[in-house]
C-alpha cells in the first residue's frame, strides 16, 4: 500500500513534528536496548530475587503479568490503522484484500516488537540449553502465540470501543482488579499461569494457545469483514449539551471575565483541555515521591514548587494559543480587543497558579519549608512564567483538536515545548544560584518572589508588549490554525 | 465605507488578490463571484485583517483594518467554521456574541424571532454543540451570528453553500431585507443566479484580479454566464 506510506510521509505532522518524531524514536530504540538488557539478564535476575524457584517457571509467571499491563496500556494508548483504510472502501480495491491488509500490517508494530527483545536473548541463555530441542522451541512459539494473543485481543477492543464502549470498560476494569488481586497477593493469578505454562509445551495442551489464537484472528477478520462501513467508524458523539459554566463573579462584568468563561467552558467540554486539567492536578501529590531529595537539596525544593503551583500552566500553557485554533477567526473579528484577549489569558493562568498554591497548602504539615518555598514561587509563576508561555505561544503555536483523545497525542507540539523546559526550570535556579553560595537559601527565595510581584506589577505594561508581538504575528497563527488536515 | 487600495497578496509566487482600487459604499449588497482560487476568501480575509498583504491597505471606514481594531465593533462576518464556537450549543454561542455587543438577552432573544423560519426549529433550544450540528444547520448558526449587533458591514462567504433550496430562498429573503442604506453586505457565492439575485453589484474576480465591475441590470446574469462559459 503506497498510498499508505506516502500519507505518512507527506502529512504535515512528519515534516513540523520532524523533532516530535525523532525524540520518540530516540525514545523507542532507548526502550528497546532496555529491553534487550533485561532479556539478558533476566535469568540472573530471577536466580538472585526467587533463588528457590526455577527460572523458567518463575519467567512464565513475570511474563504472564507483563500481558495483563501490557493489554491495559495497550488499549490506552496503542492505535489501530482501521480508520485510515475508510477513504479506499469505494476505489476498485476487494475488501478482503484491505482487511488482510489491516491485519499484516496491525501485526508491525512497537508494542509487538518490545517483549521479543526481552524473550529471544532468554531464549537462547535460558531456554535452549535447560530444555530439549523440541520442548524449547515449544516454548518460544507459545510465547509467541500469547504476544500475538494480547495483540488481537487489544485489536477486537479497540474496534468494539467504537460500538460498544461500555463493554470494554468492563473488560477494563476485570483486568485491571485481576492485577491489583495479585499484586496485593490476594490470588496467584502469575503462579497459576506459570504452572499452566510450564506444563503446556511439555503435553498436547500445546496446542490451545494457537486454537485461541486462530480464533481470535478469525473473530477480528469477521468483526472487520461486518464494519467496512464509514458509519461504524463514527463514534455518534451528539452528546447533550452539559449546561454553561458560570461563574457568578464572571457572568457580568467585562469582556475580559466573558472570555475567561468562555476559556473555562472550552476546557471542560473538550476531552484533551479536560484531560491536561485532571493530569494537572494529579501532578500536585506526585512532589511527595521525591520528599527526601526536596529536603535535601534547596534546587529540588525550588522545582517541585514550579510543578506544584505551575503545573497547569506548565502543562496547558504549552498550547496556551493553540485550544483556541477551531474558533481562532472568531476571536480575531469580532468584537473582542486583542488586549482583552491576552488579558483573559494572563488571568486565567494567575487564577491557576493561586488555586493550585492553596490546594497544596497541606503539604506544609510534611514540612513548613514546602510551604515557605511554594509561597515565594508562585509569585514568580503568575508574574513570570505566565508570560513566558503566553510570548511563547505566539511564536510556536499549531492547530489542534481540543476533543481529540488525549493519550500520547503530540498533536500541536514542536521540539520547541520540550526545550523551554529547560529555561523555565534554570532560570530560577540561575537567579537563586548566588544566593544560596553565599548561604541565604530564604533570601533567594525572596528575590524570586520580588521579580514575581515586580511582573505582576507591570502585568499591564507587559499584556501590552505581548499584543504588540501578537499584532505582528496574528496572520500566521490565523494561517498555521487554518490549514486542515 | 470599503476600501482597498494597491492591495497585493501572493502565495508561493502565485498572485492570490491584486486590486488597484475598489470602493465599496453605504446601501450596496455586493456579489462577489470567480471560480475557484479566484480569491473571493483571500479578498474578504483581506477586509477582516486575516492576511497581511504584500502591499496596500485595505481601509474601513477610512481607518487601516491593521492599524486599528475599531471596525471589529461594526463588523459582522461568516467565513468559515472557525467562526463557530464549536463546544457551545448555538444558544450559548449568540448569547457570547450579544454580550460582546453589550446586548441583552431580552433584545437578542427578540432579534432572534425573525429567523425562526430558517432555524426551522433545529437550532433554538436545541441542547447540542455546534460541532454536532449538521453543516447547514452549522452555517446558519454562524451566518445569523454574524447579523447579531446590527453590524453595519457584513460580509459572508457561499452564504448559500450547503443548505436546502428552501433554506436559500429564506436567507435570500433575509439578506434583502436586513440591508438598508447605512449597511454595506459582501456575499460571494458560486451560484450566478442566486447571487445576482440578491445583488446589486457585482464584482468579477479571476486571479485576484476585478474583470468585471457591474451595476445590475436585467441583463447582468446573461452577461456572467457567457463569461463562464467562455472561461
Amino acid at each position: 500500500m503506497r498510498a499508505q506510506w506516502l500519507e505518512f510521509r507527506r502529512s504535515p505532522t512528519f515534516k513540523q513534528g520532524l523533532g516530535i518524531n525523532i525524540l520518540l524514536g530516540f525514545l523507542g530504540v532507548y526502550m528497546l536496548i532496555n529491553a534487550l538488557v533485561v532479556g539478558f539478564a533476566a535469568s540472573f535476575i530471577i536466580a538472585e530475587y526467587y533463588p528457590e524457584q526455577d527460572i523458567i517457571h518463575k519467567f512464565g509467571g513475570l511474563f504472564a503479568s507483563y500481558l495483563a499491563i501490557d493489554l491495559v496500556v495497550r488499549y490506552l494508548i496503542q492505535k489501530f490503522p482501521v480508520i485510515s483504510i475508510t477513504k479506499y472502501l469505494t476505489l476498485n480495491i476487494k475488501k478482503l484484500s484491505l482487511i488482510r491488509y489491516l491485519l499484516v500490517r496491525s501485526i508491525f508494530n512497537f508494542y509487538n516488537l518490545l517483549p521479543l527483545f526481552v524473550i529471544i536473548p532468554f531464549f537462547f541463555i535460558q531456554v535452549l540449553p535447560d530444555m530439549t530441542a523440541a520442548g524449547s522451541i515449544m516454548w518460544l512459539l507459545t510465547m509467541l502465540c500469547l504476544i500475538y494473543l494480547n495483540h488481537f485481543i487489544s485489536f477486537w477492543l479497540y474496534i468494539k470501543s467504537f460500538k460498544q464502549p461500555v463493554v470494554t470498560y468492563i473488560i477494563i476494569a476485570v483486568l485491571l482488579v485481576l492485577i491489583l488481586a495479585e499484586y496485593k497477593g490476594w490470588l496467584s493469578i502469575s503462579g497459576f499461569l506459570s504452572d499452566v505454562m510450564v506444563n503446556i509445551y511439555s503435553t498436547a495442551l500445546v496446542s490451545i494457545p494457537f486454537l485461541v489464537l486462530t480464533a481470535i484472528i478469525s473473530i477480528v477478520y469477521r468483526v472487520l469483514r461486518d464494519s467496512t462501513y464509514l458509519e461504524d467508524h463514527q463514534k455518534s458523539n451528539a452528546k447533550f449539551a452539559s449546561a454553561t459554566i458560570g461563574l457568578p463573579f464572571l457572568t457580568k462584568g467585562s469582556k475580559v471575565s466573558q472570555l475567561i468563561q468562555l476559556e473555562i467552558n472550552m476546557i471542560w467540554r473538550n476531552k484533551r483541555a479536560k484531560l491536561f486539567l485532571i493530569m494537572s492536578l494529579a501532578l500536585v501529590p506526585y512532589v511527595l515521591l521525591w520528599l527526601e531529595d526536596i529536603k535535601e537539596s534547596i534546587f529540588f525544593l525550588i522545582i517541585s514548587s514550579l510543578f506544584m503551583t505551575g503545573s497547569f500552566m506548565l502543562n496547558y500553557g504549552q498550547l496556551i494559543f493553540s485550544w483556541n485554533s477551531q474558533h481562532f477567526n472568531l476571536l480575531m473579528t469580532h468584537k473582542i480587543e486583542l488586549e482583552d484577549y491576552i488579558l483573559a489569558k494572563y488571568y486565567l493562568l494567575a487564577a491557576s497558579c493561586i488555586i493550585l498554591y492553596f490546594i497544596s497548602l497541606p503539604l506544609a504539615f510534611i514540612d513548613s519549608l514546602i510551604l515557605w518555598s511554594n509561597s515565594c514561587i508562585v509569585f514568580y509563576c503568575v508574574g513570570v512564567v505566565t508570560f513566558i508561555y503566553i510570548w511563547l505561544g505566539i511564536y510556536f503555536s499549531k492547530r489542534i483538536d481540543a476533543n481529540a483523545s488525549g493519550f500520547f497525542n503530540y498533536e500541536g507540539f514542536s521540539i520547541a515545548h520540550f526545550i523551554v523546559m529547560i529555561p523555565i526550570i534554570v532560570i530560577p535556579i540561575l537567579i537563586h544560584l548566588p544566593f544560596s553560595l553565599l548561604g541565604y537559601d530564604h533570601f533567594g527565595l525572596v528575590i524570586l518572589a520580588a521579580i514575581g510581584i515586580a511582573g505582576i506589577l507591570c502585568h499591564k505594561l507587559l499584556v501590552r508588549q505581548v499584543v504588540k508581538a501578537l499584532q505582528k504575528k496574528k496572520y500566521k497563527l490565523v494561517n498555521a490554525f487554518s490549514s486542515t488536515t | 465605507m470599503i476600501r482597498l487600495e494597491q492591495v497585493k497578496k501572493t502565495y508561493q509566487g502565485q498572485t492570490a488578490l491584486e486590486i488597484e482600487n475598489l470602493a465599496c459604499h453605504k446601501g450596496e449588497i455586493i456579489g462577489v463571484v470567480g471560480n475557484n482560487g479566484a480569491g473571493k476568501t483571500t479578498l474578504f480575509n483581506a477586509i477582516l485583517d486575516l492576511i497581511r498583504l504584500d502591499t496596500g491597505t485595505a481601509y474601513s471606514k477610512d481607518e487601516d483594518v491593521s492599524a486599528s481594531e475599531l471596525w471589529k465593533s461594526y463588523t459582522g462576518s461568516y467565513i468559515s467554521e472557525q467562526f463557530l464556537l464549536d463546544f457551545y450549543t448555538p444558544d450559548e454561542y449568540f448569547t457570547f456574541i450579544s454580550q460582546l455587543h453589550q446586548i441583552s438577552q431580552i433584545h437578542l432573544d427578540q432579534f432572534l424571532l425573525q429567523f425562526d423560519e430558517l432555524f426551522n426549529q433545529e437550532i433554538r433550544g436545541v441542547k447540542k454543540y455546534i460541532r454536532d450540528l449538521s453543516k447547514g444547520n452549522q452555517k446558519k448558526t454562524g451566518i445569523v451570528g454574524a447579523l447579531i449587533g446590527d453590524p453595519e458591514v457584513i460580509i459572508l462567504d457561499e452564504p448559500f453553500a450547503n443548505l436546502d433550496p428552501t433554506t436559500q430562498i429564506r436567507l435570500k429573503h433575509i439578506i434583502k431585507s436586513i440591508s438598508d442604506p447605512d449597511k454595506t453586505i459582501l456575499i460571494s457565492s458560486h451560484d450566478l443566479s442566486q447571487v445576482t439575485e440578491v445583488s446589486d453589484r457585482i464584482i468579477l474576480l479571476e486571479s485576484g484580479q476585478v474583470i468585471k465591475d457591474l451595476q445590475k441590470t436585467a441583463e447582468t446574469l446573461k452577461e456572467l454566464e457567457l463569461y463562464f462559459n467562455v472561461a
